[in-house]
């Protein structure tokens, strides 16, 4: 089965990252990503139907207009059975705890630690497939 | 002399004449005898036919009728009167020979030379006065008159008066010299010899613990400076005394004092006044200082940690994309593996050379990469100061911890470190308020400088006896802590210790230190505790550390103010 990851991020550079780290899973069909460059983006992406459909969002949260915050808000009232994975270079305390609050999955810091990740990443998903 | 002693008596001349005569002789007798006057409180027990005469009264009951002997006494004497009234009865004074005034029955004021004496009447003491007319005859009268005069002149002095002859004997004083020094009245009449007085002084403790003798003496021998001699004293009821010695033009002395309590304490109290407008003009300026330092600290502060975080962004590629290569590298040597048949030994050398460099240069970039990281990572530490909370924290609990888990962590890189740890732990350190955190981050720091330092001089120096050897000491002051750790390691030549505190100064290879620590816990010592830092070393010998912090610090904290 083809689980889809939607990536919310300004960097266009993050698509490549994404691709080039995941391309064994990529390869295998296990997963599919979908990239948004704004939280409005996201938004809209989720609205329209993603095929695949999206099981995990990783988002930004310092982003132009909308913050990743404010999508983790948004997501958590429209898709609340949608996990959120946010991934940030501030990753201090403060925004630990309020992205915790709003109610996101885990907060990952950048740079990032794809070994980390991956592992977050389908232990997300086992939980969500066996859920 | 007297005038009646000297007048030629001649017989009279006719019976007119004699009845004039004996009126003329009947008179100066009266008034040459002295009347008595007994009297207690309110009462009159006794007056005299003669006084009652004396006083232009009719009869001994019209005196007697009188409220009171005061009635007799002019207004302004009222108060002397009754002060030696008093006295007299109490038996402060048993007799005394003064010169005074009363009311005569018309209102008039008549002069008297007075005796008073403390008697017994009923049993019970009372207060008797012969009063004798004061001769109005000029030779008699003008001496005494002057002297009055003298006396009221400085008895009207608002300043202590002490009049002494050649010999320092007392020639006269006023009712301000008693009240100041707290005499009774009439306590040291003309002729007492000065010595006396001081005596007097001594034996009330005026001059504290001292000898009696060899104090006045050298009190006396100030009176003999010639000169106008000048001095300051406290008295023991609290006053103090302006007291100016005068040589008189007869070898005498006049002493005058001067009441300077109100002045002195007005003095005082303006000092003070003035003494703490300075103190808090001096803490406001501290405050200030400080404020502008805290305020730059901020801004520096939240400068640095913008630029850090926006550079985590790109590192985050420069990152994962050099580990990414490296792999993707790896896959691609994989997939042209059959390939490397069909290449000739000179290509098959020069590529695996060039994919070796591509390797290298990728592990460069990453670990390049990393390295940025840690120092954002410390930028991002310093800039935050601290958002721990003030707590009042067991000094020597928490030096202790700090170096313990310095000293594991050293040992974790470095297996084959070992060093002698020294504590010497005063046992009144007690508590102390500070950011338990930030603290301990200075400790931290300075212990794990202190072991690199060592186990570099022993790396170093060659010499296999040489004995690691860091101590550390907390000393507990009243108002303030300090902890000193010194180490025996390479030390620091005097142009590293003055750069010592300067951000992104560091005398470690390339990679090994960032440069911060130091800085970040001068900032944390300095300005977040208005603590002190010091530092002392002799290069290849040992480094010194001194932290002293105050007990209860007033500081804003630093976290608290950048956690905007």
């Amino acid at each position: 089965m083809t689980l889809g990851i939607l990536v919310v991020d300004d960097e266009p550079d993050i698509e490549d990252l994404f691709r080039q780290r995941f391309r064994a899973e990529l390869r295998r069909g296990e997963l599919v990503f979908h990239f948004a460059a704004s939280a409005e983006e996201a938004l809209q992406s989720l609205n329209s139907g993603l095929q695949p459909e999206a099981v995990l969002v990783l988002s930004d949260i310092n982003m132009p207009g909308m913050s990743g915050l404010d999508l983790l808000e948004r997501l958590r009232v429209e898709t609340p059975d949608v996990p959120v994975i946010m991934v940030t270079a501030y990753g201090d305390i403060e925004n630990r705890r309020r992205a915790l609050d709003f109610g996101a999955t885990d907060l990952v810091t950048k740079p990032v630690d794809f070994v980390a990740l991956k592992k977050l990443v389908h232990s997300v998903i086992e939980q969500k497939n066996a859920a | 002399m007297d005038d009646f002693t000297n007048r030629e008596v001649l017989p009279p001349r006719s019976v007119q004449e004699a009845l004039d005569l004996g009126h003329v002789y009947h008179d100066q007798l009266v008034a040459a005898m002295p009347g008595l006057l007994v009297h207690r409180g309110d009462t009159i027990l006794h007056c005299s036919n003669t006084l009652a005469r004396l006083l232009g009264y009719e009869t001994v009951e019209s005196v007697q009728a009188l409220p009171s002997a005061m009635a007799l006494v002019p207004e302004d004497d009222q108060h002397t009167e009754e002060d030696v009234y008093t006295r007299c009865l109490t038996g402060l004074i048993r007799s005394q020979v003064r010169r005074i005034k009363r009311h005569r029955a018309d209102g008039s004021i008549q002069w008297f030379d007075q005796l008073m004496e403390s008697v017994d009447w009923g049993g019970q003491p009372a207060v008797m006065e012969m009063l004798t007319l004061m001769r109005p005859l000029a030779a008699n009268a003008e001496l005494p008159h002057q002297e009055q005069l003298l006396q009221a002149a400085i008895d009207a002095m608002p300043n202590g008066v002490l009049m002494l002859d050649r010999d320092l004997n007392v020639e006269g004083a006023n009712s301000e010299f008693y009240r100041l020094w707290d005499y009774p009245v009439g306590m040291f009449p003309p002729g007492t010899a000065v010595g006396l007085i001081l005596t007097y002084n001594h034996s009330r403790g005026d001059y504290g613990d001292v000898p009696c003798e060899e104090t006045v003496a050298e009190l006396c021998s100030r009176f003999r400076v010639k000169g106008i001699y000048n001095s300051e004293r406290r008295v023991p009821n609290g006053r103090t005394l302006d007291i100016r010695n005068a040589p008189r033009a007869d070898g005498g002395y006049v002493i005058t004092h001067h009441d300077i309590t109100d002045r002195k304490r007005i003095e005082d109290e303006l000092r003070q006044a003035k003494e703490r407008a300075e103190a808090i003009l001096k803490e406001l300026r501290e405050t200030q200082r400080q404020l502008i330092v805290q305020e730059k600290m901020a801004a520096l502060g939240q400068l640095t940690a913008g630029i850090a975080h926006e550079l985590k962004n790109p590192l985050n590629f420069v990152n994962n994309f050099a580990e990414l290569s490296g792999e993707l590298l790896d896959e691609l040597l994989e997939l042209l593996e059959p390939l490397n048949d069909h290449l000739d030994e000179t290509t098959h050398v020069d590529v695996n050379e060039l994919a070796g460099s591509l390797q290298g240069n990728l592990r460069k970039i990453a670990d390049h990469g990393r390295r940025a990281d840690n120092i954002v990572k410390s930028m991002l530490a310093h800039s935050r100061g601290g958002g721990g909370e003030w707590q009042t924290t067991d000094l020597n609990g928490l030096v202790e911890e700090a170096l313990t888990l310095s000293y594991h962590a050293f040992r974790a890189q470095d297996r084959a470190f070992n060093a002698t740890l020294e504590r010497h732990f005063d046992l009144m350190g007690g508590e102390v308020k500070l950011v338990p955190q930030d603290i301990s981050r200075v400790l931290v720091n300075l212990f794990t400088n202190s072991f690199y330092a060592v186990r570099k001089r022993q790396l170093t120096c060659g010499d296999t006896a040489f004995a690691p050897l860091v101590s550390v000491t907390t000393l507990a002051g009243e108002s303030n802590v300090s902890i000193r750790i010194r180490d025996n390691g390479i030390g620091m030549p005097p142009m590293v210790i003055d750069k010592l505190f300067t951000p992104f100064f560091t005398t470690k290879p390339t990679g090994e230190g960032t440069g911060l620590g130091l800085s970040l816990s001068y900032d944390i010592v300095v300005h977040q505790h208005r603590g002190r830092f010091d530092v002392s070393s002799v290069e290849n010998d040992h480094a010194e550390f001194t932290i002293t912090l105050p007990r209860t610090a007033t500081a804003l904290s630093l976290g608290e103010r950048r956690k905007t």
